[in-house]
């Protein structure tokens, strides 16, 4: 691959970002979110010439980028979703957006860079989760018999790739190979807060906040702050 | 936040004796052995799964060049694993009598309950529970458990005091 193809895979997420920019000062959330997909493929592309070379150093930090990213497009989906009053959807993204965030300030400790906006967007993440009211949520106790390493594709036990770092531009994840699902329960507290519960005639996309502060209440003062929230979503990026 | 202490009924030759002779020696030479849920009762230790999190645990103290060990025979045990944020750690059995050994331990400990909690919330990260088992041999061989059940929160100013018990 000629240095050519590098710089011109370059160009196009500086061009990207651009454009991006320009969408949030016209406030267009789905143009945000199509141009940072366009900006993920790219960046996904050029790890791809890194990790081929075996340059570790830079597919990590290609990594990098590609989780900050995400957790900007999870955050643009989050606010397109809260404008339109899909509260729970919200939920599950602004999760997921805290998730990419926070996953991105792992691999940039393990790099050796301190990314202080990145840790901001976490944060922010966090205070946008503490406004949402209480809510119940699913949580499964599984005995696992078997966890394959997704770097080496060796049982989890006989490789040396420890579960959430970093190898030449790839997240090391334990896929899970064989196992029994033991009990379910219900918490205020789970692992994957997108395992929501919702009342069976409730829309999940709206969410059934179903906890003990439940109420409309509560969810008219989320909407007073609303344009808040929104000043918040833009001020991302 | 509370700490206890006890002597345990069972020895270390006690909970060495279940494992097959081959492994046996390999196990008794390292550092650390990380056991698996309700080790005391000798008669079902065999059908006991380990707590979550103990294969990076073992990883991580041996990347420190611990010499680390699951409990387990040739079989691989289960990992009993909650989807739930509380961190119930495995039960860590110190062989070694270094300090140093165990300032380790404690300290990954300490970084993966700081990871984890990082994703919470002030208000959740009051109410997330935090379960931990050491255990230290004596020269004659009788062992002493020794539990923290508490706010995982509070854990950053338990591991002083657990570092010199």
């Amino acid at each position: 691959m000629s240095v050519d193809k590098i710089g011109s895979l370059i160009e196009k997420i500086q061009i990207n970002e651009l454009q991006c920019r320009d969408n949030i000062k016209n406030k267009n959330l789905n143009g945000c979110i199509s141009e940072l997909c366009e900006k993920l493929d790219i960046l996904k592309k050029l790890k791809s010439i890194f990790q081929k070379r075996n340059d570790e150093k830079t597919a990590n930090h290609l990594l990098l980028e590609e989780l900050i990213t995400k957790g900007e497009i999870s955050f643009f989906k989050f606010g397109e979703a809260f404008v339109r009053s899909k509260f729970g959807r919200a939920w599950d993204e602004v999760h997921t957006s805290l998730n990419n965030y926070g996953f991105a300030g792992e691999v940039a400790d393990q790099i050796g860079l301190k990314s202080k906006d990145n840790i901001a967007k976490f944060e922010k993440c966090k205070e946008i989760i503490e406004q949402f009211p209480q809510q119940w949520f699913g949580s499964l106790e599984t005995l696992i018999k078997k966890v394959e390493c997704s770097i080496c594709g060796k049982d989890m036990r006989e490789c040396n790739h420890i579960k959430g770092r970093a190898y030449n531009g790839e997240p090391c994840i334990a896929i899970v190979r064989d196992m029994e699902i033991i009990g379910l329960s219900l918490t205020t507290n789970p692992l994957d807060p997108r395992c929501r519960l919702v009342p069976v005639d409730s829309d999940y996309e709206k969410g059934g906040f179903i906890g003990s502060d439940f109420g409309k209440e509560k969810i008219k003062k989320i909407m007073k702050e609303k344009s808040e929230i929104e000043n918040l979503i833009m001020g991302m990026l | 936040m509370e700490i206890e202490e006890r002597k345990l009924k069972i020895t270390l030759d006690d909970l060495l004796k279940i494992l097959p002779t081959e492994k046996r020696g390999r196990l008794k030479s390292s550092e650390i052995l990380i056991l698996p849920m309700k080790f005391e009762d000798l008669e079902k230790i065999d059908e006991q799964p380990f707590r979550d999190r103990v294969i990076e645990i073992n990883k991580l103290l041996r990347n420190e060049n611990v010499k680390s060990e699951l409990f387990e025979g040739d079989i691989h045990r289960p990992i009993l694993e909650f989807r739930g944020f509380d961190f119930l750690m495995p039960t860590i059995l110190f062989l070694a009598t270094d300090p140093n050994i165990r300032s380790i331990a404690i300290n990954i400990i300490s970084q993966m309950i700081y990871d984890g909690l990082k994703f919470l919330s002030k208000k959740d990260k009051k109410h997330t529970p935090l379960e931990l088992e050491f255990v230290k041999v004596s020269e004659d061989g009788t062992l002493t458990s020794i539990k923290y059940k508490g706010s995982a929160e509070d854990f950053g100013e338990i591991s002083k005091k657990l570092k010199i018990l």
